[in-house]
């Protein structure tokens, strides 16, 4: 996958960049479309590295269970080809992972939100919205300054 | 018959069935209005980030603009295809296969959302039908079916071609899945609005005892 490449042409910024690491990404979406988009636009603008994706819960809870296979950051999309991204999350608790959960969705209501926040989600973004606050949560994650304003709260 | 020519009590039963049809249909609707436009707006995201970058790199440019006239394309047909659900006009005369596969592409990740899984082989045949008739008529079919599953999780859909006309069979069984969620329906469908919507488009449908349910609908001339 292409990293991060473009450096700023300002120092402060070549400084920050220097010292913010990749989060390695794993994507669940079951869309090809919109997935290849998120794909290329997170690897270009956002400090993440894609590591693997998945189209259906069966096939991201076999990957997440893999011995050897880590990722920092899960982005996970609730409706999905098999199973759902419910699931996802609830698997993903189970196995006890050292990542940060983001749910990203066109399912933003309430309820969801909540369902979701139960389920062990760090974050909920609206998929048609909220792609901006995403990559900005990802932004201060990989510079170890992720705090809760970053958008994608449980409204 | 014209839709306005129908006597008004047996118009409303249909239109009502219809908009219920309709209403459960709103997230695949939005579905299909966003799927293209969010890779659009992410496209442009990505744009407008190599615009700020130095030096700006052309041809990258260039690729981001063909994607962006790809996708733009695109969400026209997807509008129309949805004008064509609401409006119910459209397209007729579709392979038996294509129209299958577009009716449970339309609703598999909610029926997979809510546990279900739908077993069903590609008929592999030629033969066309009307698609208008087989999106409403099939797709509240299976909503009808998953409403009223009553703990069954497993879907199964069997077609055959009898001398022109095809049966597809359908009922739900136990499977392995588990639900995990239901979404906020407007209301169940019944079999009562399958039938009328059935009988409106001139399609036999078929109550069998051992609770499935069958649609037979004629090839299309």
């Amino acid at each position: 996958m292409e990293q991060h490449g473009l450096v700023s042409i300002y120092p402060e910024e070549q400084q920050a960049q220097r010292t913010m690491k990749l989060l390695k990404t794993y994507i669940v979406e079951d869309s090809t479309i919109i997935r290849e988009s998120l794909i290329a636009a997170l690897e270009e603008m956002a400090p993440i590295e894609v590591v693997g994706f998945a189209e259906d819960e069966p096939s991201a809870v076999r990957w997440l269970s893999t011995p050897g296979n880590v990722a920092d950051l899960l982005i996970v999309d609730i409706f999905l080809k098999l199973g759902s991204g419910l699931g996802v999350l609830t698997a993903a608790n189970k196995l006890q992972l050292d990542s940060t959960l983001l749910v990203l969705s066109n399912h933003a209501t309430a309820d969801m939100r909540q369902k979701c926040r139960e389920l062990g989600s760090d974050k909920f973004y609206d998929k048609s919205n909220e792609l901006d606050a995403l990559m900005a949560y990802c932004e201060r994650l990989a510079s170890g300054e992720a705090g809760n304003t970053a958008g994608g709260e449980f409204n | 018959m014209d839709e306005l020519d129908r006597p008004s009590v047996e118009l409303a039963v249909v239109e009502s069935a219809r908009y219920a049809l309709m209403r459960r249909l709103g997230y695949v609707f939005r579905h299909h209005l966003v799927v293209n436009l969010q890779p659009l707006s992410m496209t442009c995201q990505v744009m407008r980030y190599r615009l700020n970058g130095v030096p700006i790199e052309v041809s990258s440019l260039h690729e981001s603009v063909d994607q962006v006239e790809r996708l733009a394309r695109s969400s026209i047909e997807s509008c129309s295809e949805v004008i064509s659900w609401i409006t119910a006009k459209g397209e007729s005369n579709v392979a038996l296969s294509d129209a299958l596969g577009e009716c449970l592409a339309n609703i598999r990740s909610s029926f997979s959302f809510r546990g279900f899984v739908i077993r069903y082989a590609d008929p592999q045949v030629g033969a066309s039908v009307d698609l208008v008739t087989l999106r409403e008529v099939l797709t509240a079919a299976l909503m009808a079916t998953a409403d009223h599953a009553r703990g069954l999780n497993e879907i199964a859909i069997n077609v055959t071609d009898d001398a022109g006309v095809f049966e597809i069979t359908l009922g739900a069984r136990a499977g392995t899945e588990q639900s995990v969620g239901e979404q906020n329906p407007y209301r169940l469908i019944t079999m009562d609005d399958v039938q009328s919507l059935a009988s409106f488009h001139g399609v036999e449908f078929l109550r069998l005892s051992n609770g499935f349910v069958r649609i037979r609908i004629p090839h299309a001339a």
